[in-house]
């Protein structure tokens, strides 16, 4: 598989780290149902069968991480964008 | 098949001359520069507007933000990440430092990285079909052409490397601890074609 990274170009995936589901997002820890929020933050995933948006770290090149969009039914990649300000605060 | 990979220490690195396929020409020249004074540059947050306005009034150059070389006669600029370059001039470091720092004042970080790296110029008509067994990018000149330049691995090993001219010749920037086991990976990925090992030379 190769990764669109969006300063690289087109690389190997074994440049990169794999995180996981770009989508969660850290709850706030001060709000009333903190420890269940944090339950579902750290341990509950979808595992669609289909597009998903997930994070990699181009440890190998640019040193960024990214977001890309990518199918786990054909691994058919839609595209990437850096993760900072979008997908993850702490990704950057 | 290069027989002093058998005998030579592993810390060591190659020594000039001869190594591999020992007849005809080389098909691969790895030409050693001693005298480059090289440099990091990373934009302090939001600045590199400010950074490229700047690399244009000191020095000439249209800096891109992307993994090309931006250049002149007496500097280039190779794009490593977004907002960060290695610079590169044939100079003493010092020297190059204080252009540098004279150029983007605290709107970079500028580390000299002169030591740092083993700089090492590759050509010759099998240099192609060499990297081709090091270098995981694409390197067909419809890809990858004079003034592109990637930051990846060769062998496991993180180095950043450029295209110079179409003849091919490429120049390589290798962490100095990896240096050994690169040439000893070098010299095995061009033992068919013959690698000439030069000595150290002039930046
Ligand atoms: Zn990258």
């Amino acid at each position: 598989m190769r990764l669109p990274c969006p300063y690289c170009g087109v690389r190997d995936a074994h440049e990169f780290s794999y995180l996981g589901d770009a989508a969660p997002r850290r709850p706030d820890p001060a709000a009333p149902d903190a420890a269940d929020a944090f339950h579902d933050y750290v341990y509950l995933r979808d595992n669609p069968a289909g597009a998903i948006r997930e994070l990699w770290y181009h440890g190998a090149g640019c040193r960024r991480w990214i977001v890309v969009d990518r199918d786990t039914r054909t691994h058919a990649i839609a595209g990437a964008t850096f993760a900072s300000g979008s997908a993850s605060g702490d990704a950057s | 098949m290069s027989e002093i990979l058998s005998d030579l220490p592993v810390t060591d690195l190659l020594p000039p001359g001869r190594h591999g396929r020992a007849d005809g020409a080389p098909g691969v020249i790895a030409h050693p520069l001693s005298r480059l004074a090289v440099a990091t540059l990373v934009a302090c947050k939001g600045a590199v507007p400010r950074i490229t306005e700047a690399a244009l009034a000191a020095f000439g150059v249209a800096l891109a933000d992307a993994p090309k070389v931006s250049f002149t006669a007496d500097i280039a600029f190779i794009g490593t990440g977004p907002g960060r370059w290695l610079v590169t001039a044939s100079q003493a470091p010092e020297a190059l430092m204080a252009r540098l720092t004279d150029a983007f004042g605290d709107g970079a970080a500028l580390t000299d990285q002169s030591d740092a790296n083993l700089m090492l110029d590759l050509y010759g008509p099998a240099v192609g079909e060499t990297l081709a067994k090091l270098v995981p990018v694409d390197l067909d000149p419809s890809v990858f052409r004079p003034g592109d330049a990637a930051a990846t691995l060769v062998a496991l090993m993180p180095l950043t490397f450029w295209q110079l001219n179409d003849s091919p010749a490429y120049r390589f920037a290798i962490p100095r601890s990896f240096a050994p086991a690169f040439l000893r990976a070098l010299a095995s990925a061009a033992a068919s074609a013959g690698l000439e090992m030069a000595g150290p030379a002039r930046g």
